[in-house]
């Protein structure tokens, strides 16, 4: 009976699974958009295609990264089915790492399923690659300290200190407490997790791969998901998952406790931490959730609509992220225009710094600013931007080289003008200098015509 | 204890409360049919329910607020009274039905009362007492507000948890009413907040919670915090944590409060209630470690904090604040008729009656009919009327009518034109600059200004409501750049009220 709840389980865990990996991207297939959700695999693409052109060196602008490399190999259809592949082994692993221990096989598989369903697994599936990457690299390494065999724990501990830094400190804190929680001494671990340490830390002094590869995570404005963050935690799933921890309190896990509420309070500080969290808070709510739905109630009723309540959040979180995840920039609008840039001849292009990635993967065109660049380039953008003097613009132009300029309605409504007549705008109805080459309702672009050496 | 039971042994009281129930409503209706009209913030309601009425649905898109803007609502009330409405007739449901539900608090003080202090005389005065509680009599009298319906059902949930200590069936009706409460209304969340606070007490005081309390907080809060997420998914990923303070802009918020001192606040609360709910919380919380009394306690200080941390309406706050004073108040009373027993004034018991009864009549119903009386002569005039009939039969369809905050849903729901603004702030496009720009437009002296708002909205067929008794009020000025007849041209007048059109444009240079 048992071993056919099991088998019954395991099913629906898979098809659960699938649909929570496939659904966003075949939505946005049946959409016309084939692009990769978000903007954070084109950061990561923009780095790679660079660092093949320019080779990856410690003192180099873009420095060793595992997954840059890995994202490098790929195209977007691979990268896609790198994700995917990459979502499927973490919840397997979320499960084997479960199940090792007291729970019950049906309870591990709740546990995994919840996490499946819990959106912040669909939002690094979708957006958020290089933290999924590093998840499925710790949860072999939790695996491997299960086992006790801590060498290859390290090594994996290096791997995520190879891929980014920022994560392996949580990876760390993780495991530390995962030690401190499970296992009588925790001194051996400690040992283990120096060398990883020493690695990102040199890596950041030296590299400066920190602050690099903080920009491929995605920036996070709000913790929870239903107040709009792509890849926050259910508020549901928090709120049982810290009612739960409270209630499971003891005073020999105090230094797991300890490390969690520093994790917890430095996803204010560092964001990229929250995928992690949120990992946490979601086991710890399931397994709050089995505990109370194995308990005796007081009244069915009471009982069948905290059930009904909390499965009842869950899968809306997950349809409605599902929902926000498929709509995720680029869409196939944005995609349009982008496609219609790689056509043009070569030749930098001007926009906003947040379409720097887009331009260069998918309009495949250089550039001029992109969200890696320093304030420096974001001035020299910005002048031309504010420019009111023709005389000016051109110069600017002429001086960086630029041959396009793109310009979306986001630009105009807000993120650069309020205006529809405002500075360059304005300046930008003149067809002599300017000739408008594409248009939609998402953006325009527009060809510099006036050539480097007459200006210069 | 049955209610059948309860009806045959209090036959008596439960006529009296009967009577109170029905003078109380009878007060009610008598403030609310001095106009035919509703006050001003009834406005949305009355929208909602007559769109519920023809379409069947809430307006969930409202062309004409903010020149067309989403909303985010819950619309249960507005189905409620949708459906007396087609029995009763939309004014008559709207007049009746918030008062009918408003006078039901009357009995629910009673129970309250009668479980606290077992004496039937004291539950019978309390039950009086929360018939004129002056913040909830005068600012629900002609509202169509839902907290007619939430704030008996609050307190409702309160008694019923009380009860629930009592029997399996209490509690299973407590649950019903919870979910019902929290199904209709977010404000239920300061009922939960009072239920969580009640936690907290419990635990500082090392006071056992039974376990089937915990059960029924754990269900209720997650059923809470599921369907308040999905009714305002579009607001809370729109507005994110700030939700909390309802879009609402700081000025506004900020004014809300100072506008009333200490003073104004406890008699718009009752003094009597005020003073007796801090000896109670001392003596019988305290000192006693009274679940039952903590649980109220709890809720008192709910209301309270949401009130000081402005996460709530100053009026919402203080309707709750004053009805959980109440309910502490019969415990007063009956020590203090104890006290009296052991004085020199123990045969003059019905002295001590008339003394209090005179009180309380003094400083909550006495108040309660001044305050109502001048919130209904704040309501809607006739100039307002023929000012709204002007604008629905003289401007073109697609025209902005900038006026009041509190005006507009009046002008949406007379004359069915866009307006600039309106005192409905979820999902509502930058409410703090466009308050900003209102306030802008009520207090310069330069037309350009003016222009220059109207251009940056682009606003068309825009005309100006003036309502100069009103405005005096919020702004203090008068409209100085009107002056320039060629641009601003008054096409209505009826002191106080002008309506000018605005027929000039601010171009570039």
């Amino acid at each position: 009976m048992r071993i056919k709840q099991e088998k019954i389980a395991i099913i629906a865990f898979i098809i659960i699974l699938f649909i929570v990996v496939c659904a966003p991207y075949l939505w946005r297939v049946a959409l016309g958009n084939t692009s990769i959700a978000g903007q954070q695999y084109y950061i990561a693409k923009g780095m790679a295609n660079e660092v093949s052109k320019n080779g990856m060196t410690t003192f180099s602008e873009y420095p060793f990264s595992l997954y840059i490399l890995i994202i490098g190999y790929f195209d977007q259809k691979q990268s896609m089915l790198f994700f995917m592949a990459l979502g499927i082994a973490a919840s397997a692993l979320l499960y084997l790492f479960v199940r090792t221990h007291k729970f019950r096989p049906t309870h591990s598989i709740f546990i995994a399923t919840a996490w499946v369903i819990s959106y912040s697994f669909a939002s690094l599936v979708y957006t958020d690659g290089i933290t999924l990457f590093v998840c499925v690299l710790l949860l072999i390494a939790l695996l491997l300290i299960r086992h006790k065999k801590l060498i290859l724990a390290g090594i994996f501990l290096l791997l995520i200190a190879a891929t980014s830094p920022v994560l392996l400190f949580a990876s760390v804190m993780i495991v530390l407490m995962y030690a401190s929680w499970h296992m009588k001494s925790a001194r051996k671990i400690v040992m283990m997790c120096i060398a990883p340490v020493a690695v990102a830390l040199m890596s950041w002094l030296i590299g400066g791969q920190f602050t690099r590869t903080i920009m491929l995570t995605i920036p996070q404005t709000q913790f929870f998901q239903e107040l709009g963050s792509i890849g926050g935690i259910p508020l549901v799933v928090f709120c049982l998952g810290l009612g739960g921890g409270l209630s499971f309190w003891n005073k020999k896990y105090k230094y797991a406790y300890i490390l969690f509420t520093i994790m917890l309070v430095a996803t204010i500080f560092i964001p990229s931490w929250l995928p992690f969290v949120a990992v946490i808070l979601t086991i710890i709510s399931a397994a709050s959730f089995l505990f109370l739905a194995n308990k005796v109630w007081h009244s069915q009723l009471v009982y069948r609509a905290f059930i009904i309540s909390f499965l009842a959040g869950l899968a809306m979180a997950s349809i409605f992220g599902l929902q926000s995840i498929s709509n995720e920039p680029p869409t196939y609008v944005e995609q349009d225009s982008l496609f219609e840039l790689a056509k043009l001849a070569p030749g930098i292009t001007l926009s906003h710094a947040n379409y720097g990635s887009l331009i260069s993967v998918l309009g495949k065109h250089e550039s001029f600013i992109d969200e890696l660049d320093g304030p420096i380039v974001g001035e020299s953008a910005d002048d031309i931007f504010r420019s009111i003097r023709l005389t000016n613009v051109t110069d600017l132009l002429s001086e960086n080289e630029i041959r396009y300029i793109y310009i979306t309605q986001e630009m105009r409504s807000g993120l650069v003008w309020n205006h529809t007549d405002q500075e360059l705008l304005f300046l930008l109805r003149n067809n002599v200098t300017f000739s408008k080459v594409y248009s939609d309702d998402f953006a325009e672009i527009y060809s510099v015509n006036v050539s480097y050496e007459q200006l210069s | 204890m049955s209610i059948s039971t309860f009806l045959m042994r209090y036959i008596k009281e439960c006529l009296i409360i009967a009577c109170i129930v029905i003078g109380v409503f009878l007060l009610r209706m008598m403030f609310a049919s001095t106009s035919s009209h509703f006050s001003y913030p009834a406005y949305f309601q009355v929208r909602q329910t007559e769109n519920i009425l023809t379409d069947a649905i809430p307006i969930s898109y409202d062309e004409l607020s903010y020149g067309g803007r989403h909303l985010t609502i819950n619309p249960i009330y507005s189905y409620i009274l949708a459906i007396f409405s087609r029995v009763l007739g939309i004014e008559n449901a709207l007049k009746v039905i918030p008062n009918l539900f408003a006078s039901l608090l009357v009995a629910v003080m009673f129970l309250i009362s009668f479980e606290f202090t077992k004496s039937k005389a004291i539950s019978v005065l309390t039950a009086f007492t929360a018939g004129f509680i002056p913040v909830f009599f005068a600012y629900t009298v002609n509202n169509v507000s839902i907290y007619t319906l939430m704030i008996p059902l609050s307190f409702l949930a309160s008694y019923l948890f009380i009860k629930a200590h009592d029997s399996q069936k209490n509690r299973r009706m407590f649950f019903i009413v919870t979910m019902f409460m929290i199904f209709l209304h977010p404000s239920s969340w300061i009922w939960l907040f009072g239920f969580a606070v009640y936690f907290i007490i419990c635990w500082v005081e090392h006071i056992k919670i039974a376990n089937w309390v915990i059960e029924s907080f754990i269900a209720i809060f997650f059923f809470a915090l599921v369907w308040t997420t999905i009714t305002f998914r579009k607001a809370l990923s729109f507005h994110g944590i700030s939700i909390l303070w309802q879009n609402i802009p700081i000025a506004i918020r900020a004014t809300s409060f100072t506008q009333f001192n200490f003073f104004m606040a406890i008699s718009l609360v009752g003094i009597i209630p005020f003073a007796a709910a801090f000896w109670v919380m001392y003596k019988q919380g305290y000192k006693a470690r009274n679940k039952k009394i903590i649980f109220m306690v709890a809720q008192m200080t709910s209301a309270f904090l949401l009130l000081w941390l402005t996460f709530v309406s100053f009026f919402v706050g203080l309707m709750f604040f004053a009805v959980s004073l109440l309910s502490l108040f019969p415990l007063f009373y009956k020590s203090f008729l104890e006290y009296v027993k052991k004085t020199k004034f123990a045969n003059y018991d019905k002295f001590v009656w008339a003394g209090a009864i005179l009180l309380l009549v003094l400083t909550s119903a006495v108040p309660s009919l001044v305050f109502t009386a001048l919130e209904v002569r704040d309501g809607i005039t006739s100039e307002m009327v023929d000012a709204a009939e002007f604008i629905k039969e003289n401007t073109a369809p697609d025209a902005t009518i900038i006026s009041s905050l509190y005006d507009s849903q009046f002008i949406m729901s007379h004359s069915k034109r866009k307006t600039f603004m309106d005192d409905v702030f979820l999902l509502a496009p930058a409410p703090d600059v466009r308050f900003d720009a209102v306030e802008n437009i009520y207090s310069t002296s330069f037309g350009t200004v003016v222009l220059g708002i109207i251009a940056e909205y682009e606003l068309e067929n825009v005309y100006i409501l003036h309502d100069s008794s009103r405005l005096e009020e919020y702004w203090n000025f008068e409209l100085t750049f009107t002056k320039d007849r060629e641009c601003f041209m008054p096409v209505f007048f009826a002191d106080p009220i002008t309506i000018y059109k605005v027929e000039c444009e601010l171009v570039e240079a």
